[in-house]
């Protein structure tokens, strides 16, 4: 097993070094020395949001070191071990005061596996729904939990769908869109609405199941995110097409494909996880800051989508959300 | 004065103390006052500003217990929007909180929807000191939101304030009275020095009136914590500055709440509506004037006055030295334009140098003498400029201001140099003077040069030393430079023996040439020989005039026989002259002997025949004869001293009885000798003449003539129609007192004008003719009559004798003497006569020595006759018994011309 890592590694060396070499090192006026660790790739939505919030709070305080793991686009477990070892080894040669990780493979592959209870503090930002699984809190680490407002939403929709109790949620077939697929199912059960969950590994999958689920009376939008031919102009373009029913998101970045969205905002966790590193470069320990839930989200509303689908919304509700034609 | 200057120093001192201590005392007074007024106004807007931003917190929380009242329902859509604009517009609300209000029962459900809600670490914890709880409660207050939610505030979240025991008694308070209670912030909120504005919520629309229902009711508890810092910060009011002002919050228990431990000395109280909340407001205000303060004010204000004494008399120094710099400037600056005026005014030229001689300085009158402007000469060397020279040898002066410094210290100034200033081609006669420039620390700066234009000074100068050694008519060397010239010759002669010849030339009757042609032909005679006598003598040798017609010649390097050749030269002359011969050479005596052998030679030359050259030889007997008439001189003093003269009368007999006066006679003078001889007029009244005693001699003659008159008259019985003459020579007619003389005499004699008749020659009166008349016109008035003697021989005019006013005219003896054998003298006998007629005068002839020529006369109508024929004189001491002068006596003459005694010489002949 060591054997066959190796060459990962070295693959993941290699291109976390070259990421390495395309972030901009950020020069501090203080002392401490910030690594900021995501699981995933500059360019993904999310990541970028969590980034821009993170370094809006954090620049000034630290030097900023960002590593990217880019495991978004690289899923097998091997490159997450791989990319996790080399975040290890730069941990380790680097020595930063603390580390800020974002979204739950940094927070698995990298503090669960390497940096349990150890010295070198930690804050999360972006782990969904629970920290359990990753057996948090830890005492070097704290952080900020990624929720969505699924009771907000659901409500929304069974209001602005004529008090429907059936929908179907639509995603990618990956561990994350489980979990939400998980939590949406939960906060349904408790709204009384009946959920049927259908998750996709392809884009044909995903638009035959999306004009099946036009025969449901609400459709929750999971994220396309591990759907490999994934085309958004081509699929925006479907969708809008054969929109029939509201269709609701959590996600921004699947707004071209809803009606309705009531989304997490990244920046939220990315200015918390900022924060906390801050108090924690003031001497403030871990533990002595509370993990907690994001508590903000934006309301979308897509106009095409609205178009196809009839959907009435009150007039506040257009008034507040922000758009996407 | 110094005395007065320190009185009224210290004078100043004290009254800059009084007044300075004054001015503070006020200035503080006032600034105290002032304080005070402004400690008011800041102090109530203090007040009112607490008061206020309570209000605020009070009505934030109003609103929100009201909305929660509304809703039903507490969330983060509901508490965390409505927060957030709170904590944003205000910023003494630190944060806001809900605690809800939970049984024990209800904990572990609570605990589970909040980590439901995200917060998977919540759990309730204890407020209270310790974070334990006293005993098991069965409440639970804790905190479900929170905002501004942050990693430092987050572990607030599940605290349970009910746990705090001054919380709890607000709690219950607050339900009570359904109202809301400030207290002090618990500690474990992670920040001091806040306040709490706490109040509660309930379950259901409406709140019920009933305390005990209202506690069953209860639903949680919002909590706004103030920033106690930021809640007192003071308004800004306008203009002073701020006044440091405490605070102090009170309930009915007491003092819950203070920014600082105060006296309470000024305290101003207020209450916030109706919740029993007191704030008290403390300052640190004290008034400067202590007792402390007016000592500090006498130190200041005594210090303060010694800095401003000291400035002030400073100031005041400085001003009186700057005062006197000016004027000490100015007055310099005057002295100076006085001197540049004055340098400017002055007629000499100053020139000041620096040490090294270059020009830095020339007034106008150096401009001009030396033909240059300062400009021009400014920089460069004196000498380039003042070139003097020595004169007449051209002997340059290479430094004129070395030059007459050295002379100015040497104390010598050099009488008879004559220094000439070269200006191109001109060059003027300078004086000059020069002396260093020292400056303050006796320090050569430069030089002073003075010069003077002299040259008309030098011109007068030369033209005296001209005038001095030259005769001015003739412009021949004089007698005094002629005789330094042959001083010279002497003296040459003897240290190189060599002969050299001295002329004396006297011409021949000049005096003639005077009498007739008159002074200006003599002149002119004289000028033009000595011009012919320039050019006959040769370069080295020289000619002088050594007075009236006598001149001088030095012949240089000539033996006997060419200076003989020389003085023949001379001699061939028109003009008549006599020369006196004598050689300069080693063997010669001193310059008198020099000189007056030449006038002896001269002397004999003339008595020789005139127009004859004698050269003087020490054994000449000719010349040891006239040196020892010379001698005459100072024998005719003696013999005027020692009264040694005597009168002779010679009668002049009338040719006619009808001739008036009857009788004249002719006083003579004699010099009678020791042994018995009489010497001739002839030989000493020359040189009478040639030495001025004709004047003392007829005054001589005069007195003694008329006292013999007199006596003869009364003595003698001289008959009464008789007359007396006196000679007169032309000296004595010039002399302006012989009128009054005369007059004196007439009258100290008691003598009749009438009776005395005075004889002029024609030549005398003629050369002085006006004169002549003056005087003959004064006696004749007086009745004194006049008779020219000697007429004819001095080839009188005729047009004199017609404005002459005369009474006799005597005839030259020389024509009547002979005039029986030369027709010639018969004519002009007869001429005279016959004019004389016409002019009705009578006539006398002289020299008759014969009965014939006595006939003739007759005949021919001649008045009177007198000659050895008729009487020869008579000395007056031999006819009167005593003389006048000598007081000798003489026997009385009686009768007629006749009858006189013949004297043997008379003064005239």
């Amino acid at each position: 097993m060591i054997v066959k890592l190796k060459p990962m590694i070295l693959v993941a060396s290699v291109s976390l070094f070259l990421s390495c070499l395309s972030i901009p090192l950020t020069a501090s006026s203080g002392a401490g020395k910030c690594l900021y660790v995501s699981s995933y790739h500059r360019g993904y939505a999310w990541s970028d949001g969590v980034e821009q919030g993170l370094r809006k709070v954090l620049t000034g305080h630290c030097e900023i070191r960002q590593i990217d793991m880019d495991t978004k686009r690289n899923k097998s477990a091997e490159f997450k071990q791989s990319a996790a070892v080399a975040v290890k080894r730069e941990i380790e040669s680097w020595q930063p005061d603390v580390v800020i990780v974002s979204d739950d493979n940094a927070a698995k592959y990298v503090v669960q596996q390497y940096y349990r209870d150890a010295a070198t503090p930690f804050v999360f930002s972006g782990v969904n729904w629970t920290v359990k699984e990753y057996g948090f809190p830890y005492s070097n680490v704290t952080g900020i939990i990624e929720v969505a407002p699924l009771e907000a939403m659901l409500t929304h929709a069974i209001k602005y769908s004529g008090g429907a109790r059936k929908a179907i949620y639509l995603g990618a077939d990956t561990l994350t869109e489980k979990k939400n697929l998980e939590r949406v199912a939960e906060a349904s059960k408790k709204l009384g609405i009946e959920l049927e969950g259908m998750l996709v590994p392809t884009a044909g999958e995903w638009k035959s199941q999306y004009r099946a689920a036009q025969d449901a009376d609400f459709i929750v939008m999971g994220s396309y995110s591990g759907i490999s031919d994934w085309d958004e102009t081509e699929l925006a373009v479907f969708a809008v097409e054969h929109a029939r029913k509201l269709t609701v998101t959590s996600h921004e970045w699947m707004m071209p494909f809803s009606t309705v969205g009531f989304t997490k905002i990244p920046q939220e966790h990315g200015e918390w996880a900022a924060q906390s590193a801050i108090e924690i470069l003031k001497g403030k320990s871990p533990r002595e800051i509370p993990i907690v839930a994001n508590r903000d989200w934006d309301l979308w509303i897509n106009a095409s989508h609205l178009e196809s689908t009839g959907v009435k919304l009150p007039r506040k509700f257009l008034r507040k959300a922000k758009k996407v034609n | 004065m110094k005395i007065l200057e320190a009185d009224y120093r210290l004078l100043f001192l004290i009254s800059g103390m009084v007044m300075v201590t004054l001015v503070c005392w006020l200035a503080f007074s006032l600034q105290s006052h002032q304080q005070r007024a402004r400690y008011e106004v800041q102090a109530d807007a203090a007040l009112q500003s607490i008061a206020q931003r309570l209000a605020v917190a009070q009505a934030s929380m109003d609103a929100m217990v009201g909305l929660y009242q509304a809703s039903d329902e507490m969330d983060a859509a509901l508490f965390t929007p409505f927060s957030e604009e709170l904590l944003q517009d205000y910023n003494f609300i630190d944060s806001m909180q809900y605690l809800t209000y939970i049984t024990r029962d209800e904990k572990q459900e609570f605990i589970e929807e909040m980590h439901e809600s995200g917060f998977s670490q919540f759990a309730i914890k204890s407020l209270a000191p310790g974070n334990s709880w006293p005993a098991d409660p069965g409440y639970y207050l804790a905190t479900s939101f929170l905002e501004p939610l942050t990693p430092s505030s987050a572990n607030q979240m599940g605290l349970d304030w009910l746990a705090n025991d001054t919380v709890e008694r607000a709690f219950y308070r607050a339900v009570s009275e359904n109202a809301s209670q400030l207290i002090t912030a618990p500690p474990g909120l992670g920040k001091s020095r806040q306040l709490v504005l706490l109040k509660p919520s309930y379950f259901g629309r409406s709140i019920e009136a009933n305390p005990v229902a209202r506690y069953e009711q209860v639903s949680g508890m919002f909590a706004i914590l103030l920033d106690w810092d930021q809640l007192t910060i003071s308004p800004q009011t306008d203009g002073g500055s701020q006044l440091p002002i405490e605070f102090s919050l009170l309930t009915e228990d007491g003092e819950i709440f203070a920014t600082h431990d105060q006296d309470w000395s000024d305290v101003r109280k207020t209450e916030i509506e109706a919740r029993n909340l007191v704030l008290t407001v403390v300052t640190h205000y004290h008034p400067f004037l202590t007792r402390n303060a007016y000592l500090w004010i006498v130190v200041a204000g005594l210090l303060c006055a010694i800095v401003y004494s000291i400035t002030v008399l400073e100031l005041r120094s400085r001003y009186l030295l700057k005062r006197d710099k000016n004027r000490a400037q100015s007055q310099l600056y005057k002295e100076r334009e006085r001197a540049e005026v004055a340098l400017r005014s002055i007629n000499d030229a100053v020139i000041t140098t620096d040490v090294d001689h270059n020009i830095k300085y020339m007034n106008p009158v150096a401009e001009k003498m030396l033909d240059c402007s300062l400009e021009d000469a400014f920089g460069r060397h004196l000498a380039d400029l003042v070139k003097l020279e020595f004169q007449p040898f051209g002997d340059a002066i290479p430094d004129p201001v070395d030059f007459y410094i050295d002379m100015t210290q040497s104390n010598l100034r050099q009488t008879g140099i004559n220094i000439v200033l070269k200006i191109g081609t001109d060059q003027l006669s300078v004086d000059g003077n020069a002396s260093p420039l020292l400056d303050s620390q006796g320090q050569l700066i430069g030089s002073m040069l003075v010069l003077r234009d002299v040259s008309l000074e030098q011109e007068l100068t030369n033209q005296l030393v001209y005038q001095a050694s030259h005769d001015s008519l003739t412009g021949l060397i004089n007698r005094a430079e002629f005789e330094n010239r042959v001083k010279e010759a002497l003296e040459l002669s003897r240290q190189n023996d060599r002969q050299n010849a001295l002329c004396y030339i006297d011409l021949d009757q000049f005096k003639l040439v005077n009498d007739t042609c008159g002074h200006g032909a003599g002149d002119e005679l004289l000028k033009r020989l000595a011009g012919v006598l320039q050019t006959m003598i040769r370069e080295e040798d020289l000619v002088a005039r050594l007075g009236g017609d006598e001149f001088g010649l030095l012949l240089h390097d000539c033996d006997e026989d060419q200076a003989r050749k020389m003085a023949e030269r001379v001699k061939i002359f028109d003009v008549s002259g006599s020369i006196g011969l004598v050689m300069i050479n080693r063997m010669s005596g001193s310059l008198s002997d020099l000189m007056s052998a030449a006038d002896l030679a001269c002397y004999a030359a003339k008595d020789s025949g005139r127009n004859m050259v004698h050269v003087y030889r020490a054994d000449d007997v000719e010349i040891a004869e006239k040196y020892r008439q010379m001698q005459w001189l100072p024998r005719i003093k003696e013999a005027l001293k020692t009264n040694e003269f005597e009168l002779a009368v010679q009668s002049v007999a009338s040719l006619s009885d009808n001739n008036s006066p009857r009788v004249i006679y002719e006083f003579l003078l004699r010099w009678p000798q020791d042994d018995g001889s009489l010497i001739s007029p002839a030989l000493f009244i020359p040189s009478a003449e040639r030495y001025d005693l004709m004047r003392d001699l007829d005054g001589w003659v005069i007195e003694n003539a008329l006292a013999a008159a007199a006596r003869l008259n009364t003595e003698l019985q001289y008959p009464s129609d008789q007359m007396f003459t006196i000679n007169l020579s032309g000296q004595s007619v010039c002399d302006p007192a012989l009128a009054d003389f005369i007059i004196g005499m007439l009258r100290r004699f008691e003598v009749d004008p009438q009776n005395i008749c005075f004889e002029v020659t024609e030549t005398v009166a003629i050369a002085n003719f006006s004169i002549a008349i003056e005087f003959i016109n004064r006696l004749r008035g007086l009745g004194c009559r006049f008779a020219l003697d000697d007429f004819g021989s001095g080839l009188s005019s005729f047009g004199y004798l017609k404005r002459l006013p005369l009474d006799f005219l005597k005839i030259d003896g020389l024509f009547v003497r002979d005039m029986l054998d030369d027709p010639v003298d018969l004519a002009m006998v007869r001429t005279i006569y016959d004019v004389a007629k016409v002019l009705k005068l009578q006539t006398i002839a002289e020299w008759v020595e014969d009965q014939e020529t006595l006939d003739t006369l007759k005949s021919m109508g001649i008045d009177y006759a007198q000659g050895f024929h008729l009487s020869k004189p008579a000395l007056v001491s031999e006819l009167l018994p005593f003389s006048v002068a000598s007081g000798k006596s003489y026997p009385p003459v009686i009768g007629s011309c006749t009858d006189l005694p013949a004297l043997s010489t008379a003064t005239n002949d």
